[in-house]
């Protein structure tokens, strides 16, 4: 793990989402976030006895911008997703999956790659079960400089 | 369709659907002042495939949700609300136009694409 984004994993590891859906960060490096989704009795609500597909899309949103978060430099800041699109292509049955979220285009529209595979653990391990692109428009962050006249 | 812990998990709540279309409200995390759009991005598919299961008709069966594109205007400003609708569908498709506003308006829009299977009757 590097250790550059100490910070930024504590503040992920303790967002209520993540904890409740059993997320966990499991390699960060510059431009890439790689998460593992565990199955449990929440995230575990798709046909087939499948993971939702609003938690995979969600999931995949949160790696990007995970991945996305590793790139920004001094005052910069993700102010929201712009564009989500996922294709889902096998059901989502696996003890563990795998979110593995790469910056593709860095800019004031970031643009990130995101797969969603079968896990270590499982006989299909490293199969794509969906793919999703996510646009993230960056913005600066307000000055805390207060002009007066 | 019943995910009553994601709903509670994402603040989903008041949902309503008929006639191949489903609504929801999408209220803030707590600690949060609004939705995040992960919140509403969960919250567009849950109620994308309520409203398709009002459409169910045997021997056709669902089968998952093959296409999600969600293209978002804005940040949300305090409670937001979904509203999906099967547009178009057919025995192997549905076809779901969705808009997501708050009390600004819309801040978003998208379309989802739901996969349907016919179950075969055997013949002896």
């Amino acid at each position: 793990m590097n250790t550059q984004f100490i910070e930024l994993i504590r503040d992920w590891k303790s967002h209520p989402l993540l904890v409740e859906l059993d997320v966990s960060v499991t390699e960060l490096s510059p431009g890439r976030a790689l998460l593992t989704l565990t199955r449990n009795t929440t995230n575990v609500a798709g046909v087939r006895n499948s993971i939702n597909g609003g938690v995979q899309a969600a999931v995949a949103e949160i790696a990007a911008h995970l991945a996305t978060s590793t790139l920004l430099e001094q005052g910069d800041q993700i102010e929201f997703t712009q564009d989500l699109s996922i294709s889902y292509l096998y059901s989502v049955r696996a003890t563990t999956t795998l979110i593995d979220a790469k910056v593709l285009r860095q800019g004031r529209l970031t643009v990130v790659d995101v797969e969603i595979l079968v896990g270590d653990e499982d006989e299909d391990s490293g199969r794509l079960n969906a793919k999703v692109r996510v646009t993230c428009s960056l913005g600066r962050r307000p000055s805390k400089s207060v002009v007066t006249k | 369709m019943s995910t009553p812990k994601l709903d509670s998990l994402f603040r989903i709540e008041a949902s309503r659907e008929s006639n191949g279309r489903a609504q929801c409200d999408v209220r803030a995390l707590p600690g949060q002042v609004a939705p995040t759009t992960f919140s509403l991005t969960a919250a567009v598919d849950i109620t994308l495939v309520r409203a398709v299961s009002t459409t169910v008709q045997p021997p056709q069966e669902m089968n998952g949700t093959a296409e999600l594109n969600v293209t978002y205007l804005r940040q949300p400003i305090g409670t937001a609300h979904v509203d999906c609708e099967v547009t178009a569908q057919s025995d192997t498709v549905r076809l779901v136009d969705f808009t997501v506003s708050d009390a600004d308006g819309v801040l978003a829009r998208g379309r989802g694409t739901y996969a349907m299977t016919v179950q075969r009757t055997r013949h002896q």
